[in-house]
């Protein structure tokens, strides 16, 4: 039987309240953990946020949104391991219903010839430029 | 097919009976992100809640996934569960 791998996506919220380098070091330790276990598709790091309501007490956080592929059982160790630490306020993990890596691959396809379009679209508009002066 | 402004109150004879139609079906959106914040909270009232089905126009499909949504941005405190 093929191993099972499934996509999933979780995105924690570090504690602001110690300094931009304990913040750093948090993020940098989960996302160092997640490489180790799983083929990690994306990181991405939304900076310093304001919270829609107050957790513990902290106006704002620092958001982590990681999609990552591994084994079923890996989501769960990690979600057990960012409740022990103290320093990350809030963690959602989810399952993907779609291939990750597929659709950052669609999505990067999709922006390329795009941008060939409106390149083109440009030069097609000059071409028409002097037809109209005429 | 191009119906993307004006849908509310255009004269389709199949649709007399609804006003609305799902924007979610007319974009063809098959994941309803949580993480946009800005979109989920047109379908949220002044208070924090859900807007039910018959005032955003959203199908039963796409309400469903809609309320998975805000209930995840609500963990992780990008939509308010309460505002007064």
């Amino acid at each position: 039987m093929d191993k099972v791998i499934n996509s999933y996506e979780v995105m924690f919220i570090a504690d602001v309240s110690k300094g931009d380098e304990a913040t750093e070091a948090t993020v940098n330790k989960f996302v160092s953990v997640i490489e180790a276990n799983a083929e990690v598709v994306d990181v991405a790091k939304w900076g310093k946020r304001r919270l829609a309501y107050p957790i513990n007490d902290m106006p704002e956080g620092f958001y982590t949104v990681v999609t990552f592929k591994s084994a079923p059982e890996f989501p769960n160790e990690l979600e057990r391991l960012m409740n022990i630490d103290e320093s990350v306020m809030r963690s959602l993990v989810i399952k993907l219903e779609y291939d990750a890596a597929e659709k950052k691959a669609k999505l990067v396809e999709v922006s390329e010839p795009a941008a060939e379009v409106a390149v083109e679209a440009e030069a097609a508009a000059e071409e028409t430029v002097p037809a109209v002066e005429e | 097919m191009d119906r993307t402004e004006n849908t509310a109150r255009a004269p389709k004879p199949a649709m007399r009976r609804r006003k609305k139609v799902c924007i979610f079906c007319v974009d063809k959106v098959d994941f309803i992100d949580y993480k946009d914040s800005a979109k989920l909270r047109k379908f949220i009232s002044e208070r924090g809640k859900i807007l039910p089905r018959r005032i955003s126009g959203t199908c039963a499909k796409h309400q469903r996934e809609l309320n998975t949504a805000i209930k995840r941005a609500r963990q992780v405190a990008l939509l308010p569960y309460v505002t007064d």
